[in-house]
């Protein structure tokens, strides 16, 4: 262990399960198995099985949320909100962070080896969606014997994986924590993902999904990452960030290479992603996204939320406008509508949506509040029963 | 603030005396959420709370209360019709754009509503404006002209004539002065009026 590791979780290593043998019925009408997932534990499971904080990532995270990898220049991607002392307090709470249906980090996706076939999925892969997704988080709770969890929570798609965690298995969560966040895609980030699913696939070397074993469609993935780093960050934040200011250059070119250090902030955005993500499975997940209603087979979103118990705690940031405030709110009314208890809290900020990873000082206390809240009305139950 | 502080010990006293045991209780402008916790632990209450201001929304939840950060018209349309046993709205109705509809909100969200308030009928306010001409500055007013949260400046009497006017039934209501209770005069002498209504 490095000298930096002393104050976090320090090494951690990621685990893999097959689960679902007899296949997962998916939303889609098809059937998936057996599927692998890779998942990351943190802190200790109490003897009751009751301190589990299951932790949703969000759409191009996987499950190292936190820690560190042998040899790895940074830490998983929620290091600053988990560990001992930090806002999921691993001295206190067990976190649960699994690698989604359909991604690129070692739960099986497009990418991943196909049994039937010896060969990589590609487009043979089903469509999932965010339920699939949740489905399969339960069967790994089961896998691990945990019957239920203190609190589900994630950001961005991780936040929309919390919110039909509570709706659809209402008696094994406790309390949701749902960080900038939608009940349901709305046109303008349908439209969006559209864009990136297009730049993908307008790549000839995406060839259909069959790229496995070449460079794959390296251009396309790039500017689909563009264009979702662009609704990740905001008007004000990008001002402040990066101005009108010249990259490498006193005055204008004149050409199309690269002027504005925006221009080369995004380029370098779109190429890191190349190197660390699958261009199918962005196609999958976004289409997840995309397919995702809350209120899906219900009346109304508050009708949906009569079936949830525990309280919800929903964070928006105020430049966000990928996941806007008012979708958050409208989550937060449905809740109330449908009786159930939710604290809405707004953090100004202009770092955009990306302020779910940035401004986590912010979130820490409210999320340190609730889980002491739901831990101790729990403790309070179990005294009381063996009391009587 | 000198406005937060006046007579509350006896605001709150008033508003704990009168909430119903085990109840469900909404707290508008609940502030750092220091009553709500009080009902929380005395009468055992399942409290919520609507504020606009961040840093207070954090130390309320940071009380175990549930709160809505935000301000009084969205907080409220947030919730079904009869939500609620009680409804608080403890010196936040002066301080509102549409008092009157946020006051109708609290009846429709609530099945009984406490609302307290600052007497601008009190002598001292009259005879600041009368005798010295100058917009008036006391205990219950301590703010300047310019720097004042209060938007809406009424008396016990404008407010009974509303309630009179609305049909809101008082089911109780008290009045004070230096933490003491008012009886004789009270549009003259009390500081801050508490009532207690329902819709009957």
């Amino acid at each position: 262990m490095s000298e930096k590791n002393t104050d976090g979780l320090g090494l951690v290593e990621t685990q893999s399960v097959a689960l679902c043998h007899e296949g997962l019925p998916l939303d889609s009408g098809e059937t998936l198995g057996p599927i692998t997932v890779a998942y990351e534990t943190y802190g200790t499971l109490s003897e009751k099985r009751d301190n589990v904080i299951l932790v949703c990532h969000a759409l191009s995270g996987g499950a190292h949320a936190a820690g560190w990898h042998e040899g790895a220049r940074k830490p998983g991607w929620w290091d600053c909100m988990i560990g001992p002392g930090k806002g999921f307090d691993t001295n206190k709470y067990f976190v649960l962070c699994s690698n989604n249906l359909g991604g690129c980090y070692g739960t099986t996706g497009p990418s991943s080896i196909n049994p039937a076939t010896g060969k990589p999925y590609g487009l043979s892969f089903p469509v999932v969606t965010i339920p699939d997704m949740v489905n399969l988080q339960a069967r790994l709770l089961d896998c691990l014997e945990i019957p239920s969890v203190l609190t589900v929570t994630g950001g961005s798609m991780g936040g929309m994986m919390a919110l039909q965690w509570g709706v659809a298995y209402p008696e094994r969560v406790r309390s949701t924590i749902v960080i900038a966040a939608s009940h349901e895609h709305s046109p303008q980030q349908i439209a969006f993902n559209e864009v990136a699913r297009r730049a993908i696939m307008a790549d000839p070397t995406w060839n259909h999904g069959d790229y496995y074993g070449t460079e794959g469609p390296r251009l396309g993935l790039a500017v689909a990452r563009m264009v979702g780093h662009i609704t990740y960050l905001s008007d004000s934040g990008m001002q402040r960030k990066f101005g009108r200011r010249l990259q490498d250059r006193e005055r204008y070119g004149y050409d199309f290479s690269q002027d504005f250090e925006v221009e080369s902030y995004l380029r370098h955005q779109g190429q890191s992603f190349v190197e660390r993500f699958d261009a199918n499975s962005l196609l999958y997940l976004s289409k997840a996204l995309d397919y995702f209603d809350l209120a899906q087979g219900f009346e109304s979103l508050t009708e949906a939320f009569e079936r949830a118990r525990g309280p919800y705690l929903l964070i928006a940031f105020s430049s966000d406008w990928l996941y806007a405030p008012e979708q958050v709110k409208t989550i937060a009314k449905a809740i109330r509508r449908a009786g159930g208890d939710a604290t809405y809290y707004e953090i100004s900020s202009d770092y955009g949506h990306d302020a779910f990873l940035l401004d986590y000082d912010r979130q820490a206390p409210l999320i340190r509040s609730l889980l002491a809240r739901v831990y101790e009305a729990d403790e309070g139950k179990h005294a009381a029963a063996n009391a009587q | 603030m000198p406005q937060q502080t006046h007579n509350k010990p006896e605001i709150d006293r008033w508003i704990v005396e009168h909430t119903p045991e085990g109840g469900r209780v909404l707290d508008i402008g609940c502030g750092e959420g220091d009553l709500l916790a009080r009902l929380v632990s005395e009468r055992h209450v399942h409290g919520a709370g609507i504020e606009l201001s961040e840093e207070c929304v954090v130390k309320a939840v940071e009380k175990g209360l549930s709160v809505h950060h935000g301000n009084a018209e969205e907080g409220m349309d947030h919730y079904a019709d009869g939500t609620f046993d009680l409804v608080v709205m403890s010196r936040t109705i002066q301080e509102l754009e549409a008092p009157l509809r946020m006051a109708r909100e609290a009846f429709r969200i609530g099945k009984r509503v406490a609302i307290v308030f600052p007497n601008f009928g009190h002598w001292r306010i009259r005879k600041r404006l009368a005798l010295e001409g100058r917009a008036p500055r006391t205990r219950s007013f301590p703010h300047t002209w310019y720097g004042s949260p209060n938007r809406r400046f009424f008396t016990i009497a404008d407010w009974e004539g509303l309630c009179a006017q609305e049909k809101w039934h008082c089911l109780g209501r008290a009045f004070l002065a230096n933490g003491r209770k008012i009886t004789v005069l009270p549009n003259l002498r009390a500081e801050v009026a508490m009532y207690l209504m329902d819709l009957r």
